[in-house]
């Protein structure tokens, strides 16, 4: 049990609006710790609402979250917004870094959102971070000046800041090209074996799912399927 | 606190033009809120100098006696004149112990006693009707400053000597050390020496007054040692008539006047002015606070994806709100900052380019910086007022919303 890193009950989602619209229809998963999974499923499958639920972005109507033996869907706001900061690492799509800051500034806003300073050791660990992602070169640039790639290898740097439990990445390389999506997998999976983090990646791309060690598929809100993969790098 | 304080600030400098835009609006405003404020308020203490500077604030008589209508001898018959020249005459015969009790009134600054009576005023064939005013000079200068307002002769009353004003003199044609005769209605005449002249700024004074020593008219006027009238000057002028009323009620028997009520159309005329700088502070204001506003709104929504991830990445929704009040605050102090700037400036062009004939600024202006001070603080506050709604709007979004769509 204590290999659970987080598993939910019973997970049901509805959508209140424009009409109401079960999305998720009653899911019990759970993911170990440092362990590299993927969600697969097509489009309006459930797989981005079950990872918003996941990162306590977005609360169950039914059911239970329970991260590291807490039931994450009791939690106040503010109480949710402190865990998705200290425990969770987001990378989405579209990268979303903020054009404001710089590649080294987007990097500690996890941590100035929990400190309220840049101590020395942080913004250590944010240009070894950035370096491990191979965009250490670019540290003082504006983040609105850089390529797609380099913004998604930023967002990546940003999200292991705080050093969560778990990464959840949703689409992380579609809008990536094929030789960047590799890049960005290859880091993640670098990341899930060095540092240990835990990680969910949501993707429609089959190709990127079978380099995972799991596969989870959603179909209407269920999981069809559930493949522990056994790959021979392991 | 800090990081909220950062990103406020990139938000605002992120939008350069927008910031520009809305910085120099706000300090345009504030600058005209400055020039309007301290100009109008300028005109009002320099019309109330003007006024009442040099007067008394409030003064206390016996309450009317029915003297106005004086029975006197015209020729060994009786005849009723009346007496429409000027005040009772009664007198107050505790005069000194109520002039120790107003010096003791920390909140009245000079205190007069007077022996105030008409009559005339005869240089050979020519004879005119005069008030004559019995007072210590030392104290008479509190509220008339006299002293330095002689403007010819010496500006002592010993007894037997007179000063008259500028315009008396030139009517009868007196200077320092001519002899002058004074006489009460149906009395002999007095002779009198003219000590000096002065020259009180207003006509109807120089051309009626006579001064000199108070026991000296007491006598003439027939009051023993007594007084008749009590003036006195106050600290603050506009609450003369609360302190008047306080002593109305030490003094029952007395009529106690603040200048406010005899100048009830002066004052109605300052405080339209003052309710019409206060209307056009209300608009600027308002002004000032949907623009911000509205800026701010555009802002919202231009940083909802920054929200938005900054929501996901667990910032708090009431940091968020404070995001968006600190640029609010952050652009009405530094708007009105800028804007105090240009207004001292403008308000110094104007005095400097709009003077009298002698160079003497038309309305003297001053400045305070506690009243520059308050014009800042409530421009601060109208900015953050204003960023509320954009600051709610903010709080509110929902992080999945702008993850899900791009």
């Amino acid at each position: 049990m204590d290999n659970i890193l987080i598993e939910t009950k019973h997970l049901i989602k509805d959508y209140t609006k424009p009409t109401r619209l079960r999305v998720l229809h009653g899911i019990d998963i759970q993911l170990e710790r440092g362990s590299f999974s993927s969600l697969i499923g097509a489009s309006g499958s459930g797989k981005s609402t079950l990872l918003h639920v996941l990162g306590a972005l977005d609360r169950p109507t039914e059911g239970e979250v329970i991260f590291d033996n807490t039931q994450i869907s009791r939690l106040t706001d503010d109480e949710l917004s402190d865990f998705r900061n200290s425990k969770v690492g987001f990378i989405f799509q579209f990268h979303y870094l903020l054009p404001e800051f710089s590649v080294l500034e987007n990097v500690l806003i996890p941590n100035m959102i929990q400190t309220d300073t840049e101590s020395p050791e942080v913004l250590e660990r944010a240009t070894e971070l950035l370096e491990y992602v191979g965009v250490g070169h670019i540290l003082n640039k504006s983040a609105g000046n850089i390529s797609g790639g380099e913004q998604q290898r930023t967002a990546i740097a940003r999200a292991l800041i705080n050093q969560p439990d778990l990464i959840l990445a949703d689409e992380p390389t579609g809008n990536l090209d094929s030789v960047n999506s590799e890049k960005v997998l290859d880091l993640l999976r670098k990341i899930n074996r060095e540092l240990n983090t835990t990680i969910l990646l949501v993707t429609h791309d089959a190709s990127l799912a079978e380099k995972t060690d799991r596969i989870i598929e959603l179909k209407d809100g269920l999981i069809i399927n559930d493949t522990l993969q056994i790959l021979t790098q392991k | 606190m800090k990081f909220d304080l950062k990103l406020a600030a990139r938000f605002l400098l992120a939008g350069k033009t927008q910031t520009g835009l809305i910085f120099i609006g706000i300090a345009i405003g504030v600058a005209v809120l400055v020039f309007l404020t301290f100009l109008i308020s300028g005109l009002g203490e320099d019309i109330i100098n003007r006024t009442i500077g040099n007067s008394p604030h409030i003064t206390i008589t016996r309450e009317d006696q029915p003297l106005q209508f004086a029975q006197r001898n015209f020729n060994g018959l009786p005849v009723y004149t009346e007496d429409a020249s000027r005040t009772t005459r009664e007198t107050i015969d505790e005069w000194q112990y109520i002039v120790r009790g107003l010096e003791n009134d920390n909140r009245i600054s000079s205190v007069v006693a007077v022996a105030d009576g008409p009559g005339f005023i005869i240089r050979g064939d020519l004879e005119e009707a005069i008030v004559i005013r019995g007072m210590d000079l030392e104290t008479a200068d509190g509220i008339y400053d006299i002293s330095s307002r002689v403007v010819d002769g010496s500006p002592k009353l010993v007894a037997g000597a007179i000063l008259i004003g500028t315009d008396l003199a030139e009517k009868i044609k007196a200077g320092p050390g001519d002899a002058v005769q004074i006489r009460l209605m149906g009395e002999d005449p007095e002779s009198y020496l003219v000590g000096g002249i002065f020259d009180l700024g207003v006509q109807t004074l120089n051309q009626r007054w006579i001064l000199m020593n108070r026991e000296r008219a007491a006598f003439l006027l027939g009051f023993e040692n007594g007084v008749n009238v009590i003036e006195t000057q106050v600290n603050e002028v506009f609450q003369s008539q609360y302190i008047a009323a306080d002593w109305k009620n030490l003094l029952p028997r007395f009529k106690v006047d603040s200048w406010e009520e005899a100048n009830r159309q002066l004052l109605i005329g300052l405080r339209s002015q003052e309710s019409s700088s206060y209307t056009i502070q209300f608009f600027v204001l308002l002004a000032v606070t949907l623009a911000v506003s509205s800026v701010l709104a555009i802002s919202a929504i231009q940083r909802a994806k920054q929200i938005g991830i900054l929501k996901a990445m667990g910032i708090r929704t009431r940091r968020i709100g404070r995001v968006f009040l600190l640029q609010g605050a952050v652009l009405g102090f530094t708007g009105s900052l800028l804007g105090s700037v240009l207004g001292v400036g403008l308000l110094y062009f104007f005095v400097s380019v709009s003077r009298t004939a002698d160079g003497d600024p038309i309305v003297p202006v001053t400045l305070t910086v506690a009243g520059l001070a308050a014009i800042v603080l409530i421009t601060t506050a109208a900015g953050t007022l204003a960023a509320y709604f954009p600051a709610r709007h903010s709080a509110k979004l929902d992080p999945i919303e702008v993850i899900r769509n791009g």
